[in-house]
């Protein structure tokens, strides 16, 4: 289990994370979210223990987190971290080595993940003649080579094909069957919901959002209806609660503040002829984000 | 300790097993063995000239008519194959003044005389000897000389250095720096561009991710500098396999020349304990020019940044060899002394100030002393510095940038 505990990093005046608690057990997937430069990966490095908070705590199945676990942890980075004049056998011997692993071992689970990501006949290629997304899964591999019981993702699927990302989230989900603890960031946050039972958002290090996903969508209250039939669009936006109607091709979205408002909307709906649509759902995670996150710059 | 050793092994294979250094190595070993025999070479196809010795005879003997010189003058060259040995017209008053080299004074009998002999140069000892006694062989029956060799006279300095030697000396203090320069350049480059490499294509993100800054900055300074080490040897055998080269060439061609370490060796008494100094300067120098250019790269973000930023490292390491090269010819042996206690400048000057007798042995021993404990308080400051570094992407001017980096070290060891 990992326990982040109120966790502060100071670099004299300026604080590069404020006061970041979650909690994080066996076969969990936790979304650590934010803008670019919002401190998430400061906020990596002092959750894998490689920086020293200036405050709180980070404990790894209860002892205090540091360079002794790194074993432990895999960590993947956001852009492109491969010395590609290496040969991938080459490049996992030496990341694997790091990670006090012997050869032998090293060798069995490249060729394992080699074959899981189908690019087994890389093994003895230089990295720099791969594509882009033939060097996303070496990196990848690279991470997981220690099999971690920490994995820590960066914007894993970042410039991946549909097939490619798909290939990810099936190694992703092996792992949290067999019980590894993940942290997850990454901008695609369809990706996080279908991950994450848990997130927290940072802005400027600071957590703005943090919690379950279900009560971080029941806690924003705000609600989306689909209608598909023919309404006035004047009309709903008059209609209290209602603070955003945009009309699509194929259906009306009307936005309301919480759910006390959809009576008034299914009211007027029952009036309409030709209704093929209602359908009330909750703010999808983008929309939360963008929300907190815009609301948290104009207060600053 | 595991992953130390791990990492400082591999960035000596790195650098070893490459084509470029084997390539590179060969041409120099080529290179070493042809100057330091460059006396042979030039011996072996120069014109045949001989030195000539002038050589002045003195008849006090019974049998005063008797050509003495003459013969004794034919003798001498009979038996000397690249000496051309004649008579010395003039008169001098004092032998050791004036331009004879070998001056004999016979009395006594001639069938067995004494003979007082004076001698520039005490390797001619033997052949002046042996062809006085032959002439007596072929003059009469089987008789000997009595010799009487005669010591110049004593000096008021006990250890005089001559204009030619001192010259000599002056002349190959470049020769002393430029190894060192040549090292520590060829050592902190690499690392330099080691650590730039690891940084921009942010592998080390992965690399701190499994060992903490401090450990890969020490396995980055210690594996380099294995490497000078391990280049310095290579360079120390390619000199002894270029000096046995020219003893084997000389034993078997009579090129009537030394090798370029074998003049150096006759010429310079101290020139053992001078590369013995050499090796420590370099060694412990090669350390305080690393840990400025470890830190410079983890600065930097890009090649380009690191090639604009090794400024001042470069500026330290030509400002040392200059003063090495050029102060000790100028004779500002003031400038020299003070030079080699300055950290950076003495990793070149303080062995060259040694060789051209500016400093003693113990001063030498204690400028080294003192030069460890510099880099030692360096390492200390630098280190929390590096942490910070290695892992930012600053992308403000350089001394902005230092100046952050060290105030966001600081504040935090502070913190902690």
């Amino acid at each position: 289990m990992l326990e982040v505990n109120n966790v502060e990093l100071r670099y004299g005046d300026f604080i590069a994370v404020h006061h970041l608690s979650f909690t994080l057990r066996p076969g969990e997937i936790f979304g650590l979210l934010g803008t670019n430069g919002a401190g998430k990966t400061t906020s990596f490095r002092v959750i894998m223990g490689l920086l020293e908070p200036s405050q709180g705590e980070v404990r790894y199945f209860g002892e205090k987190i540091g360079y002794h676990n790194v074993d432990d942890i895999g960590y993947m980075i956001e852009e492109r971290s491969l010395l590609t004049k290496m040969k991938v056998k080459d490049l996992m011997l030496y990341v694997g080595q790091l990670k006090s692993m012997d050869k032998p071992t090293i060798m069995k689970r490249m060729d394992y993940w080699l074959a899981f990501f189908e690019i087994e006949d890389y093994k003895d290629k230089m990295i720099k003649e791969l594509s882009k997304g033939n060097q996303q899964k070496i990196q990848f591999i690279s991470a997981i080579i220690n099999d971690p019981k920490l994995l820590v993702l960066d914007e894993p699927f970042s410039g991946l094909d549909p097939l490619n990302t798909d290939l990810f989230v099936r190694a992703i989900r092996q792992f949290q069957a067999e019980g590894k603890m993940i942290i997850f960031s990454s901008h695609q946050l369809d990706h996080v919901e279908s991950f994450c039972e848990k997130i927290v958002v940072l802005e400027k290090g600071r957590p703005i959002i943090d919690g379950y996903i279900n009560q971080v969508k029941k806690d924003f209250q705000k609600l989306t209806i689909n209608i598909s039939a023919d309404v006035d669009v004047d009309y709903l936006k008059q209609l209290p609660g209602v603070y955003s109607v945009t009309n699509n091709s194929t259906h009306v979205k009307v936005k309301i503040e919480s759910n006390e408002f959809i009576e008034p909307v299914f009211e007027y709906v029952k009036t309409l002829d030709n209704v093929m649509r209602f359908e009330v759902e909750e703010a999808s995670l983008s929309e939360i984000f963008v929300a907190k996150v815009g609301g948290s710059r104009e207060k600053v | 300790m595991k992953k130390f050793k791990f990492l400082v092994l591999f960035g000596l294979k790195k650098r070893i097993f490459k084509k470029a250094f084997v390539i590179t190595n060969a041409l120099l070993g080529l290179g070493i063995i042809a100057v330091i025999n460059i006396p042979s070479i030039i011996g072996a196809f120069s014109s045949d000239e001989v030195e000539t010795q002038k050589v002045m005879v003195e008849n006090n003997t019974d049998d005063e008519a008797f050509p003495l010189e003459t013969t004794l003058i034919e003798m001498m060259n009979l038996s000397s194959g690249e000496m051309r040995f004649e008579a010395y017209d003039g008169t001098f008053d004092d032998f050791w003044e004036s331009d004879v080299d070998i001056y004999m004074v016979f009395t006594d009998a001639l069938s067995e005389p004494d003979v007082d002999l004076y001698l520039k140069n005490q390797g001619d000892q033997n052949l002046v000897m042996s062809s006085v006694q032959a002439f007596l062989n072929d003059y009469q029956d089987i008789q000997y000389a009595s010799f009487n060799v005669i010591d110049p006279p004593p000096s008021d300095d006990p250890a005089p250095i001559d204009e030619e030697t001192r010259m000599f000396i002056d002349g190959i203090v470049t020769i002393l720096a430029l190894p060192i320069f040549f090292l520590v350049m060829l050592a902190t480059q690499f690392l330099g561009v080691d650590i730039i490499e690891e940084k921009s294509s942010k592998i080390i993100e992965t690399i701190i991710a499994s060992v903490p800054a401090t450990i890969h900055f020490l396995a980055k300074i210690v594996s380099n500098l294995g490497f000078l080490i391990l280049q310095a040897l290579i360079l120390l055998g390619f000199s002894i396999v270029g000096m046995g080269l020219g003893s084997l060439l000389e034993s078997s061609v009579d090129f009537g020349a030394l090798s370029l370490i074998g003049e150096i060796t006759s010429r310079v008494p101290n020139f053992t304990t001078i590369v013995i100094l050499m090796v420590l300067f370099t060694i412990f120098g090669a350390l305080i020019f690393l840990a400025l250019a470890a830190l410079i790269a983890s600065i930097a973000t890009t090649q380009e940044d690191y090639q604009q930023f090794q400024a001042p490292l470069i500026f330290l390491l030509l400002g040392g060899f200059y003063i090495a090269i050029f102060l000790p010819m100028m004779g500002a042996d003031n400038f020299v002394h003070i030079a080699s206690y300055i950290p950076f400048f003495s990793t070149l000057v303080a062995p060259v100030a040694y060789a051209t007798g500016v400093i003693g042995l113990l001063e030498a021993l204690l400028i080294l002393l003192f030069h460890i404990v510099i880099t030692l308080l360096f390492l200390y400051a630098i280190t929390p510095v590096y942490r910070v570094a290695i892992l930012s992407y600053e992308e403000t001017k350089f001394f902005r940038r230092i100046k952050f980096y060290f105030k966001k070290a600081f504040a935090k060891k502070k913190a902690e």
